[in-house]
């Protein structure tokens, strides 16, 4: 169990946290999998369990015949469990009044209010714990946890304790606190819903009331209820029917609107159906005779209602969603003032020529000077290069970037404000507003649908005007009733809201049902390359030289925390433990030089491991074949790291970011489906060339890309692909904050797993699982889900075609189209609802194709190489300062 | 017959009632989250005072939080 099985919550919570130091590797827990804590294995035993509540679902499970669950288990592409994580960090950043101006509201009774995102909330003991929050913070005087959001809601009382002292309780508990973003979208969102719902519900109501009076008045068909009693029944169905007038506000200014821009709209027939129906169903009531229409009417005002509602709701659930997964707090800055004292400040405040620290693992938060230390800085996110950056004092740094290596001491050279990721920021939001409206499918039909009902219905009343002046509009309203496109008016809604709820349960975040229709289209797709076709983490793709050496780099490695060195360490790892134990007395004096490579003494000779320039500066020789492997493996886009032993290189480690195991497989499966593909790549042109030819190698095709790429700066992207999406709708993916702009100016911006907040504030779609095949799920779903609306425009048009010719030539009465209208109206839903567009079984068809990979390494991308999602998605947090 | 004239305006004004309910149920933020108090139910109250001093205090902010309601 993930969270607190059994007992005390808190001792578990604390044990959770603890599990890493105090495990035995080997032993994972029989139900949960988390790794067993030392004092609780049991030796001998064939099952281990982690704590007494895993070990009784365990037994219960096994008892009740349903061990199945474990292998089913096992087949789901689920992440494995991870122990619930506790930060420790201290949250100072959440008692600054940029963070209160920000998220913070003040209340009359003096008390203070802020909304939380948690992280790892689930199941009604996360309610239970985090809701306890006042017995455990004697500050806390409520907290109220919304589970479909995981959003606490916190109010507190800022004389008694401060918000970071709460955020440190919940994150001690296992649930890492974020800020909920910004109050005001927040609530305009939450009273739209509302204004909404309530209109639903009265509107139903109305309909309720006067559907009953309808079947009292149905069943004078044969005319023998009393005259009064009839007339009673009509008077109050009129009543009944007013506050359903007031529900249909939206369509009457929704038509106006149509009206005054000159625009057919689906609100315009809708209105005219409505006010039609009532004024000639009010007329008739005042006369006294013909028919009343109050029960079709509300009918239909009600369910176009749902229809809205339901859409409505889904799309702000699925952008709420998007959004909180990546919320960050304003960044702080540490600032040294002149008596030495460092303060942590909010960005905003640091000032030009202020001096700031920057530790190992921060992001640099402005562009400033390097005045002390050495390191390497992780750009990846700012420009797309996949190799670290080396930085000494006088070289500049930007902000965004990530401190790999020790930390710095910088000087302010821009203001938050003016820094390059401001910039781009600025870039990202004027292509969102630039971004030209999608008029939907639905909304042309509708167009077309609604000028040919007002003609018809007019030709109608004309034809029969000249016969009978009541039988005239007594047509033309059966027809404008039965036309009502109430079933083409639920299509289109029922149907979007239905996929980007599928899509959400797989993962996939659709920020609107717009989006969807723009995919369904060919287009020109973008990838980025640095994280989005490759995994954005190095690993070794070739040794080249005296394979003796390769134990002692592994060992040597082990002082440096520099990707390179992270990918020798963990892929030089020798076979058996005796090796490297054999090997480490011979290794030492081990001496990183920063952002360089390494020194150290292999039996006394000098061993450098590092950069071709770090090596060749300590006049070491480079032998002829070594020296025509590495022409060789730079022209194939590999990085290569020199190793040389006393004053000759000996061997060559080739470093790569390998494209993801099911890149390949999904850019052809695009292919198919008649996209283009163009890759597009800040790293060096060389490196996007190499693994543009690898993917179409793997694919089988020459060529893949119609565009490739590299070293192309994050404003020429925007550029790049603002001038192709004049041509034809384009479809970028990427990750980065430098893909951003891309992502905005783009028909369609699909941010993949572990984007960077900007791009996912910028993007339309992020795919929340890892690796390139939800991409082609999200493309494979568009396409379904467009089937699924054209079939449903299709039964309403037919359905409307044929009512409409019976009630022009007189045969159908305006009380028998209200009869048929529901039953267009549940065709559509029934379609709208049982079609499966994202939702699908898993067909396994691996291991039919010769020569393919992926299968097998598919698993190993999805276990074992774990990019740390944690740490990418904290590189975002100074691009979400510098943006508010 | 007649007393459908009495009874149809009872039931009219009953539902009135019913859609009041609701507009107040909606504008209090009740409808906003469906999922979380079916949960809250499996709390147990076992009654220890520390408890049920913090659902006291929860309540007490709970009226305070005054700004929930819509302001139209």
């Amino acid at each position: 169990m993930l969270l607190f099985g059994s007992g005390d919550p808190f001792d578990k919570a604390s044990d959770t946290a603890n599990v890493d130091s105090s495990c035995v590797q080997s032993h994972r827990c029989a139900h949960c999998s988390l790794p067993v804590p030392a004092n609780h294995v049991e030796e001998g035993a064939t099952h281990q369990f982690c704590c007494a509540g895993c070990r009784t679902v365990f037994e219960v499970l096994n008892q009740a015949g349903l061990e199945e669950y474990y292998a089913f288990r096992a087949r789901l592409d689920e992440q494995p469990v991870r122990p619930a994580s506790v930060t420790g960090r201290p949250y100072a950043e959440l008692d600054t009044d940029t963070f209160r101006s920000l998220y913070v509201k003040e209340l009359s009774s003096g008390a203070r209010e802020v909304e939380l995102a948690l992280d790892g909330v689930h199941c009604a003991a996360c309610v239970w714990l985090v809701e306890k929050l006042p017995a455990l913070c004697p500050a806390v005087q409520l907290a109220r946890l919304d589970l479909g959001r995981a959003v606490v809601r916190v109010t507190w009382d800022p004389t008694v304790g401060a918000l970071s002292e709460i955020a440190r309780v919940l994150d001690r508990m296992g649930y890492e606190p974020r800020p909920a973003r910004g109050s005001s979208k927040e609530s305009q969102n939450r009273r739209e819903l509302r204004r909404m719902l309530l209109r639903l519900g009265v509107a139903g109501a109305s309909a309720g009331n006067v559907m009953l009076m309808a079947f009292a008045l149905y069943s004078d068909a044969l005319g023998n209820m009393l005259v009064e009693t009839k007339r009673f029944f009509e008077w109050g169905s009129l009543v009944a029917s007013l506050p359903a007038l007031w529900a249909a506000g939206t369509f009457f200014r929704g038509a106006w609107a149509a009206v005054r821009t000159r625009t057919p709209h689906m609100d315009l027939p809708i209105a005219i159906g409505i006010l039609v129906g009532f004024l000639w169903g009010g007329h008739n009531v005042l006369l006294g005779a013909g028919e009343i229409y109050f029960d079709s009417v509300t009918a239909l005002i009600f369910l176009l209602l749902v229809g809205r509602y339901v859409q409505r709701r889904h799309q702000v659930a699925a952008s709420d969603a998007a959004e909180l997964m990546h919320a960050v707090s304003p960044a702080t800055a540490r600032v040294e003032a002149s008596d030495g004292a460092i303060t942590e400040r909010p960005v905003d405040t640091v000032a030009v020529g202020d001096r700031v620290h920057v530790l190992s693992g921060q992001i640099v938060p402005v562009d400033g000077l390097v005045v002390q230390g050495v390191s390497s800085l992780d750009m990846s996110f700012l420009s797309g290069e996949s190799l670290p950056v080396g930085v000494e004092p006088g070289d500049s740094v930007q902000a965004g970037a990530v401190n790999l290596g020790s930390a710095l001491i910088t000087v302010c050279e821009r203001a938050a404000a003016d820094c390059r990721v401001a910039g781009l920021m600025r870039d990202v939001e004027r292509a969102l507003g630039e971004r030209a409206p999608l008029v939907a499918l639905s909304d042309r039909v509708a167009g077309v649908f609604t000028v040919a009902v007002l003609l018809l219905a007019a030709a109608t009343f004309g034809y029969w005007a000249t016969i009978d002046w009541s039988l005239a509009v007594d047509h033309a309203l059966a027809l404008l009733i039965v036309a009502c496109p109430c079933a083409l008016g639920l299509a289109t809604p029922l149907s979007l809201s239905s996929a980007v709820r599928q899509a959400a349960a797989r993962k996939i975040l659709v920020k609107g049902g717009e989006v969807i229709e723009r995919l369904a289209r060919p287009a020109l797709f973008v990838f980025d390359k640095t994280g989005t076709l490759t995994e954005g983490r190095l690993r070794l793709a070739r040794w080249v030289g005296d394979p003796s050496l390769r134990v002692p780099v592994h060992i040597a490695e082990g002082v440096s925390s520099h990707p390179i060195a992270v990918a020798l360490r963990r892929d030089l790892e020798p076979a058996s433990k005796q090796a490297s134990t054999e090997w480490e007395p011979r290794v030492q004096s081990m001496r990183e030089v920063l952002g360089r490579g390494l020194e150290a003494r292999l039996d006394g000779e000098r061993l450098l491991v590092g950069a071709e320039s770090f090596v060749r500066k300590h006049g070491v020789e480079l032998p002829p074949d070594l020296e025509g492997a590495l022409t060789q493996g730079l022209a194939e886009g590999l990085s290569p790291v020199l190793v040389s032993l006393g004053t000759r290189v000996r061997a060559i480690a080739f470093v790569v970011d390998p494209p993801r195991a099911d890149a390949a497989e999904s850019l052809i499966a695009l292919m198919r489906r008649g996209h283009r593909l163009a890759l597009l790549s800040g790293d060096h042109p060389d490196v996007v060339r190499a693994i543009a030819r690898q993917l179409a190698e793997r694919a089988g095709r020459r060529e893949l890309f119609v565009d490739v790429l590299g070293g192309v700066t994050p404003e020429e992207k925007l550029r790049w692909i603002r001038e192709r999406t004049l041509e034809c709708p384009t479809v970028m993916v990427g990750d980065g904050v430098n893909d951003a702009g891309a992502l905005a100016a783009a028909t369609v911006g699909v941010a993949v797993h572990g984007a960077a907040e900007a791009s996912l504030l910028s993007a339309d779609a992020f795919l929340s699982r890892r690796g390139v095949a939800p991409v082609v799920e999200l493309v494979r779903g568009a396409a379904r889900t467009l089937r699924v609306i054209r079939r449903g425009i299709l039964f309403s048009l037919a359905y409307n075609v044929v009512g409409v010719s019976l009630a022009a030539t007189g045969i159908l009465g305006p009380l028998s189209a209200a009869v048929l209208m529901p039953l267009s109206s549940l065709t559509v839903i029934t379609n709208a609802y049982r079609s499966r567009t994202f939702a699908r079984p898993r067909r396994t068809r691996g291991g039919s194709r010769p020569g393919e990979r992926s299968g097998s390494l598919g698993v190993r991308g999805e276990l074992g190489l774990d990019p740390p999602g944690g740490s990418r998605a904290a590189r975002t947090a100074a691009p979400a300062e510098v943006r508010s | 017959m007649s007393v459908l004239f009495l009874v149809l305006p009872l039931a009219l004004l009953a539902s009135a009632v019913a859609v009041a309910a609701f507009a107040w149920a909606v504008r209090n933020g009740q409808m906003d989250d469906l999922t979380t108090p079916a949960l809250r139910m499996l709390e147990e109250d076992t009654g220890s005072s520390s408890r049920s001093r913090a659902k006291l205090t929860n309540r007490q902010a709970e009226r305070e939080s005054s700004d929930e309601k819509t302001p139209e």
